[in-house]
């Protein structure tokens, strides 16, 4: 296992190596600090001309490359290149916000579709199984932004027709309370809820076919003949192994998400990567929008590493050698 | 297996965890760095509910924008809201544009300009608070803030006037004396850093947010680097002459500004103003409607009409100092019809301007209306008889006219949907236009104003590109386009405008050349003379109009929306880009 996990480390660094020269290529190709300069007409030309040279924007993009790679192995991820501040302190304040909703949104996500999943792979084509079959492909289909801004107006309507606050509807900090206060909860619990729509959806689909195919396997069968009762076949034989194929997706979206769930942040202005992410694109702070990209990189092979783990943990059959 | 599954799920959960509440509890790690104390620390002091913060003497104002520095005077940090929140009411300048656009002194108690000098007296009673030390605010600190406006190393959002300054003579401790340059080194002219004679716009020297910087706070720090997360001293203290302190800010959150008890002002009506960031404008209304803050300052959009029927609120709706306009591209690569003055009168002609504005803020912002002036936007030397370009107001026959006696192919009368495009001298009247992408209000006027010019025969091509990198990056630099749309920000004072107008201004992008502009251009900056100077530019104002190498679309309204029970705030909706916090020490519960 150890020489798996090694083996997989050492070759991520090649596909992070040619990740961030892509990436960088494309960020540098996308976005120039100062164009949105020339749009005033006091600023001189001294001035133009001294952000071209401190910013390296007069050299060829592996020159810059270069100067970024120095930047981030000796400064921790670099320092932005529009305002000099160091970038880590940014990245792990806000991966840290981004992570406790996910990670509700995931649990939450997880539980209940898993539970649905399997109730409607037992009752299939019960009205328990159509109305829930409904209710995920809505959560597939619904654009989010619109979901989370209906969500934000009936929330104020709700406030404003009976003076209850039951959810803030932008912002992360809340008044007086600690970081797993309430209060933090009633800000978090819109951004929880959408995200966790979508993933719902996801795992109850998957979790339903998945269900299915086990369902009618020879070894199910078998347990039946054998008069093993339903409970326990259903939740030793078939629940089990129905679960591998979740634990995978469910990784992969953790990974996923944990490098910004950028529209939903953006609406309910959560301090979170994503929402980082979109304001250092928007200002082409070059080096910021690397060092969200590096790390999102890294999520991921992470993530990826750890699905695969996990299916050994589950799955017998599979050995690391 | 059981066991070992739900180990490996804990032990990851609870890393994860563990790893998150570690990072989120919203520390900003100051290290090396200078930054103000973390957002959070002053937020869990805040009321929940507007009647807390008023019996707490608080307030809760949504901030759109996040902000890159606080240092406005830097070309990357030159930002409207980093200006607003941390620096307007923080840091003071000589003068202080109020909101219908009069100068009024404020750090200063007297600034004389003659034809050799501009001598400032700063006021007696002004004073640095830096971190609880009451410092007086001397004349060496203007000799400071000229010196970094003019260092050319420094990345400075504006050096225009400064340059203009050659050396200074302080007198006591609070007057300062500079001397205009008589002359300049070889090249320095062309390149920005240096010009001769008086500045007549001398108003605007030293004024407004950040005019005036602390030099004994800053002493020893890089300006291009200083003030990127606080507006705080050498030692990281918060420092201010206005009145209030930027005490708290965290990216990405907000920032706290309390009231500072040094100020030389009128005691603010308020201990706490608490900027809360919100930079979707759709979150910012429900925020507003739901009571999570007491104020906004969006940017006009359709959907804040719900908030002027809401009772409770006060919404309040001015035009401010931004010009949307037209360049139209004279010179080659532009299409040579556009060189023709005939084409561009029947451009300007077949455009309804005030349906467009009717389309685009009738909702939100009535009463809004043409800009006709290209060197005043707003005020009475844009109205009236100062209104010039007035006389290329919606006129579709009479651009028929002119067509018709130089083209031939064209619609017989102006016809929607109209299909035959002029062709002059073998050109076909067709012209690409180009504009921003992803702005609603851009792609609406290019639609109205392509079928409005379409019915009289002229085929407007629309394309729409990013505005970083290409738009202002390329597209515009090079002049490779036959009209473009996007917008200045002016001010008061003309002067701003000078080299978008000047033959090869560097945002002349039009490449417009007229050098009886150049001169009154030239001779309104060295005028002195109020009087004669606004008839200089008047002038150029005239000319600008019958030349129509720019066509002035309109002003987007400045929106400020508050609770009604807000006093104070009735004039804070300011047209300039001192913002609504030019009186935050007025506002009170």
């Amino acid at each position: 296992m150890l020489t798996f996990i090694v083996r997989r480390i050492l070759y991520s660094i090649p596909v992070l190596a040619v990740s961030s020269f892509l990436s960088f290529f494309f960020v540098s190709s996308a976005g120039n600090p100062v164009a949105l300069l020339r749009g005033n007409p006091r600023i001189s030309q001294n001035t133009i001309h001294n952000i071209i040279v401190q910013t390296h924007l007069n050299r060829s993009i592996p020159v810059r490359y270069w100067y970024w790679l120095e930047d981030v192995f000796a400064h921790k991820l670099g320092d932005s290149l529009i305002t000099f501040q160091p970038i880590w302190p940014d990245i792990t304040r806000t991966l840290g916000h981004t992570a406790q909703v996910i990670i509700i949104s995931e649990s939450l996500a997880l539980i209940l579709g898993v539970a649905v999943g399997i109730f409607s792979a037992i009752k299939q084509y019960s009205i328990f199984d159509y109305v829930f079959t409904s209710v995920s492909f809505t959560g597939f289909a619904i654009p989010v932004f619109w979901f989370a801004l209906l969500l934000q107006i009936l929330f104020v309507d709700i406030y404003l027709k009976w003076n209850v606050r039951i959810f803030y509807t932008s912002g992360l900090n809340s008044p007086g309370q600690g970081t797993w206060s309430l209060d933090r909860l009633q800000h978090i619990g819109l951004p929880v809820i959408v995200l966790m729509t979508a993933s719902f959806a996801l795992y109850s689909r998957y979790m339903r076919a998945s269900m299915l195919d086990v369902i009618n396997s020879d070894y199910v069968r078998t347990a039946r003949a054998k008069g093993v009762p339903e409970w326990r076949v259903i939740t030793r034989h078939v629940c089990r192994n129905a679960l591998i194929p979740i634990v995978t997706v469910s990784a992969l979206n953790f990974g996923a998400l944990l490098g910004g769930a950028i529209i939903t942040e953006t609406v309910f202005q959560l301090d979170g990567i994503g929402f980082y992410f979109i304001q250092k694109l928007q200002a082409s702070d070059l080096y910021a929008v690397m060092a969200y990209l590096m790390v999102t990189a890294v999520l991921i092979i992470i993530f990826n590493l750890v699905a695969d783990i996990l299916y050994g943990v589950l799955d017998p059959r599979i050995r690391y050698d | 297996m059981h066991r070992r599954l739900w180990l490996v799920v804990g032990a990851v959960a609870a890393v994860l965890v563990v790893a998150a509440s570690a990072s989120a509890t919203t520390q900003t790690k100051s290290g090396a760095t200078l930054a103000a104390a973390p957002f959070s620390q002053a937020w869990a002091q805040v009321p929940r509910t507007p009647a807390g913060r008023k019996a707490s003497t608080t307030l809760v104002f949504g901030m759109e924008q996040d902000v890159t520095g606080f240092n406005t005077n830097d070309a990357d940090e030159n930002a409207l809201w980093a200006s607003i929140t941390g620096i307007e009411p923080v840091i003071r300048g000589t003068y202080i544009i109020d909101n219908n656009g009069n100068y009024k002194l404020d750090l200063a108690s007297s600034v004389v300009a003659t034809k050799t000098s501009l001598t400032i007296t700063i006021r007696p009673d002004a004073f640095w608070n830096w971190g609880g030390k009451k410092i007086p605010v001397t004349n060496k600190d203007l000799a400071y803030s000229w010196q970094q406006y003019v260092d050319p190393n420094n990345n400075v959002a504006s050096n225009v006037g400064y340059v203009n300054i050659g050396s200074y003579t302080l007198k006591g401790t609070k007057t300062i004396i500079f001397h205009w340059r008589t002359s300049c080194p070889a090249g320095s002219e062309a390149n920005g850093t240096c010009a001769t004679g008086p500045f007549a716009d001398y108003r605007d020297l030293f004024a407004g947010p950040e005019g005036v910087m602390p030099s004994q706070a800053l002493a020893g720090l890089d300006f291009n680097k200083f003030w990127a997360d606080c507006v705080c001293g050498n030692d990281g203290q918060p420092v201010s002459d206005g009145p209030f302190m930027l005490t708290n800010y965290t990216r990405g959150q907000g920032l706290t500004l309390k009231a500072n008890p040094d100020w030389y002002g009128t005691k603010p009506g308020l201990k706490e103003i608490d900027f809360k960031l919100i930079t979707d404008t759709n979150s910012e209304i429900q925020a507003m409607r739901g009571g999570e803050v007491d104020a906004i300052y969006p940017s006009p959009q359709t959907a804040l009409a719900q908030l002027r029927s809401q009772s409770g609120l006060t919404y309040s709706s001015i035009s401010g100092f931004t010009q949307e306009h037209w360049d139209i591209n004279v010179q080659a690569p532009g299409n040579p019809l556009l060189r023709n003055p005939w084409m561009r009168q029947a451009i300007a002609l077949g455009m309804d301007r005030v349906s467009l504005i009717k389309a685009l803020y009738g909702q939100i912002a009535p009463g809004q209306k043409p800009l006709n002036n290209l060197e005043y936007e707003l005020g009475p030397n844009a109205s009236g008889a100062n209104a010039q370009f007035a006389e290329w107001s919606f006129a579709p026959k009479k651009a028929l006219a002119l067509l018709k006696a130089h083209c031939t192919g064209g619609p017989s009368t102006p016809t929607r949907g109209n299909t035959a495009i002029w062709t002059c001298g073998g050109q076909k009247a067709e012209f690409q236009f180009y504009t921003t992408a992803g702005n609603q209000r851009r792609q609406t006027s290019a639609l109205i104003f392509q079928q409005q010019l379409g019915a009289i025969g002229i085929k407007l091509d629309p394309n729409f590109e990013p505005a970083n990198p290409n738009f202002f990056g390329t597209r515009l630099p090079a002049h490779n386009f036959d009209i473009a749309e996007f917008a200045w920000s002016g001010g008061p004072d003309p002067s701003g405008f000078d080299t978008i107008y000047e033959c090869g201004g560097a945002p002349n992008y039009k490449q417009y050349c007229n050098k009886k502009v150049d001169a009154l251009i030239h001779a309104g900056d060295g005028e002195l003379d109020p009087t004669k100077r606004t008839a200089d530019y008047e002038q150029a104002a005239k000319i600008l109009a019958d030349d129509i190498a720019v066509i002035p679309l309109y002003s987007p309204p400045n929106i400020l929306v508050y609770k009604s029970q807000i006093k104070g705030m009735q004039d804070s909706n300011n047209p300039t880009l001192e913002g609504p916090t030019w009186n935050a020490e007025d506002w009170h519960w």
